[in-house]
This record gives C-alpha cells, sequence and structure tokens, in this order.
C-alpha cells in the first residue's frame, strides 16, 4: 500500500512539473503567433522590419516546439518504465531522463543538477519505477537541504551512483547530519531496501551514495 | 490615461514569454518593461513607478507569491495580476487573500489580459 502510494506520489511530482513546463512552451508559442499577427495586423512595420520581426518569432516558435517535442518524448518514456515489474534498465539513460524531467523542480530551488557519465552503459535488472522513485528521493532530499546556487553532481561509476554536491556554502560535516535528519532519509532507505539498493552519507563525497 | 501613460511591469521567468507580451502590450500603446525573477521585479517596483504590475507565480528563487507579499509592502495600492497555470487555481486564490487585482492562466488570451488592466486601473 505504502509502496503504490509512493510511486502514484512520484509519478504525480513529475507529471505536475514536466506539464507546468509544457504550458509554458504553449504559452511562448501563442504569445508569438500572436505578435506575428499583430504586427501583420497593423501594418506599421516597413518591409525589412516586418521580415526581420516575423524571422524573431518563427525562430523562437520552433525552439519553442522542439522544448515541447524533447518533454514529451522523455514523458513517454517515462511513463513507459511502469511496463514492466523487472527489466533491465540503463541507468545512466534513466538517470538522464529523471534529472531532464525534474528540471523544473530543481530550478525553482536554484539547485543545477548534472550527470557524469564515467561508465558505459552500466545496466542493472530492478523495478525500474522504484529504482526511479529511489534516484529521486536521493535528489529531492538534497535539493530540500541545499541553498541556492548549490550543485548537485550524479555519478555513476563502480557500481555506484553518487550525488555529490557542490558550491553549498555549508560544512561536509553538517551536510551529512542535515542529510540524515531529514525527513527523506528514511524513506530512501526503505525504497532503496525494495531495489536491492544502498544508501550511505559520507563525508567525502559530500552527499549520498547508492550502491548497486 | 491613455495607454500611453500606463507603465506595465512583467515578472516572469520565462524570458521569452516576457519580452513578447511586453512587445505585444508596446504595440497596444502600453509602456513596459520586463524582469525575469522576483527579486530584480521588488528593486524595480522599489525605484520606479509602474501603474500595475503582471507577475508570474512559479519562480525559481523567490516564488511569486512571495514577491507579492514585498511588492504589496512597498506599494500597498498597486495593482497586480497573476499568472498561474492551469491547476494552480489554489495559489491563484492564495494570491488574490494576499491582495492580487485578479489571476489568469496560461496560456494568456491577451484581449482577457487587456481588460483585466482596464478594470484594475478602472480606464
Amino acid at each position: 500500500m505504502e509502496n503504490s502510494k509512493g510511486k502514484a506520489a512520484f509519478f504525480g511530482e513529475i507529471t505536475a512539473s514536466v506539464t507546468h513546463e509544457l504550458q509554458n512552451v504553449l504559452a511562448i508559442i501563442k504569445e508569438n503567433s500572436g505578435l506575428m499577427e499583430d504586427i501583420l495586423l497593423m501594418g506599421q512595420s516597413s518591409e525589412s522590419e516586418l521580415g526581420e520581426r516575423l524571422h524573431k518569432s518563427l525562430g523562437s516558435i520552433k525552439k519553442q516546439v522542439s522544448r515541447g517535442v524533447n518533454l514529451t518524448s522523455k514523458l513517454n518514456g517515462f511513463s513507459h518504465t511502469t511496463d514492466h515489474v523487472e527489466a533491465h534498465i540503463n541507468i545512466n539513460e534513466t538517470l538522464k531522463r529523471l534529472i531532464f524531467l525534474t528540471g523544473r523542480i530543481t530550478k525553482l530551488k536554484g539547485v543545477e543538477i548534472t550527470i557524469k557519465e564515467t561508465e558505459k552503459q552500466p545496466s542493472l535488472l530492478t523495478d525500474p519505477v522504484l529504482f526511479q522513485v529511489a534516484a529521486y528521493l536521493c535528489i529531492k532530499s538534497l535539493v530540500n537541504i541545499l541553498k541556492p546556487g548549490a550543485k548537485i553532481s550524479v555519478i555513476v561509476a563502480g557500481g555506484t551512483i553518487k550525488f555529490r554536491c557542490d558550491n553549498t556554502d555549508t560544512q561536509e560535516n553538517d551536510l551529512v547530519e542535515k542529510i540524515i535528519s531529514s525527513p527523506k532519509w528514511a524513506e530512501i532507505n526503505r525504497t532503496c531496501r525494495q531495489v536491492d539498493l544502498k544508501a550511505e552519507v559520507t563525508t567525502d563525497v559530500p552527499g549520498i551514495i547508492l550502491t548497486f | 490615461m491613455n495607454n500611453k501613460n500606463i507603465k506595465i511591469l512583467l515578472i516572469d521567468d520565462e524570458a521569452e514569454f516576457v519580452s513578447t507580451l511586453a512587445e505585444r502590450l508596446e504595440l497596444r500603446g502600453y509602456s513596459s518593461k520586463t524582469s525575469e525573477d522576483g527579486e530584480a521585479g521588488i528593486s524595480m517596483v522599489e525605484s520606479e513607478a509602474f501603474d500595475i504590475v503582471i507577475l508570474d507565480l512559479m519562480m525559481p528563487g523567490l516564488s511569486g507569491l512571495e514577491t507579492l507579499r514585498q511588492i504589496k509592502v512597498i506599494n500597498s495600492k498597486i495593482p497586480v495580476i497573476l499568472l498561474t497555470g492551469h491547476g494552480s487555481t489554489k495559489e491563484g486564490m492564495e494570491g488574490m487573500r494576499l491582495g492580487a487585482f485578479d489571476y489568469l492562466m496560461k496560456p494568456l488570451d491577451i484581449s482577457e489580459l487587456i481588460n483585466k488592466i482596464s478594470l484594475a486601473l478602472n480606464l
């Protein structure tokens, strides 16, 4: 019960964030097409100015369509991770998509997150949804603790996934204390146990390490 | 008051959205300035006289609601129209409780925005 509640909450948060992004994409396309219509209707521009303004708006529309297509294709891939209870996942690709889809959540907190791929296509036989829930909980717990301007690097190497915090403006010991005492820490451990991941916090990284 | 004398401040972190909306308002004769975050928007309200503020609720850094609170501390009379996404009406209602004039959903309808501006400024 708790498991399915956690999965549903995870999908709800990601979907809400991505649909908000898509609303912004559509809003920009709508404003630009409206601007083109305004310019043509008002007919005040000279021919060269008209061409330049229309060209600028068309460029913006094309850019937003591409942003929208990227969001929907990633969201589509994400929704298909529910297809199988257990499957071989490409860890890098799964985390890259998750980081992309959670972009607005981290951006709202002023935290930058990047993935550093140091191993070729590491894969894992796991429950794809629970694996993503575990990774998302790690990201979310760090984002909630870190101050704006901080960075999280996700590094997949040597059978581990490291969520390393940089530019934190916080001492490593304090950061570890904050992670362990955060309400998400118990949830991270509970979820990790369900997919045979081991969650640890160290001052060396500093951040969270998942061992698979 | 004709449109040329109306100064609008637009605050939204989506740079292309806010610049295009400003251009459309200018084509209709309004004078508009833009800010891509709440803190910069608040500084602009402190240093310049605006007739109305159009403010996005979901922004990185200072949230839309916190930006609204601080704008109202600087100038309690300035009307603020909030922009929300569909499904965020709760935040829009909360904004109205904090003194916003009204809220509109994104993607915007420009004629609806103009109508709200006119209502807010008693034009």
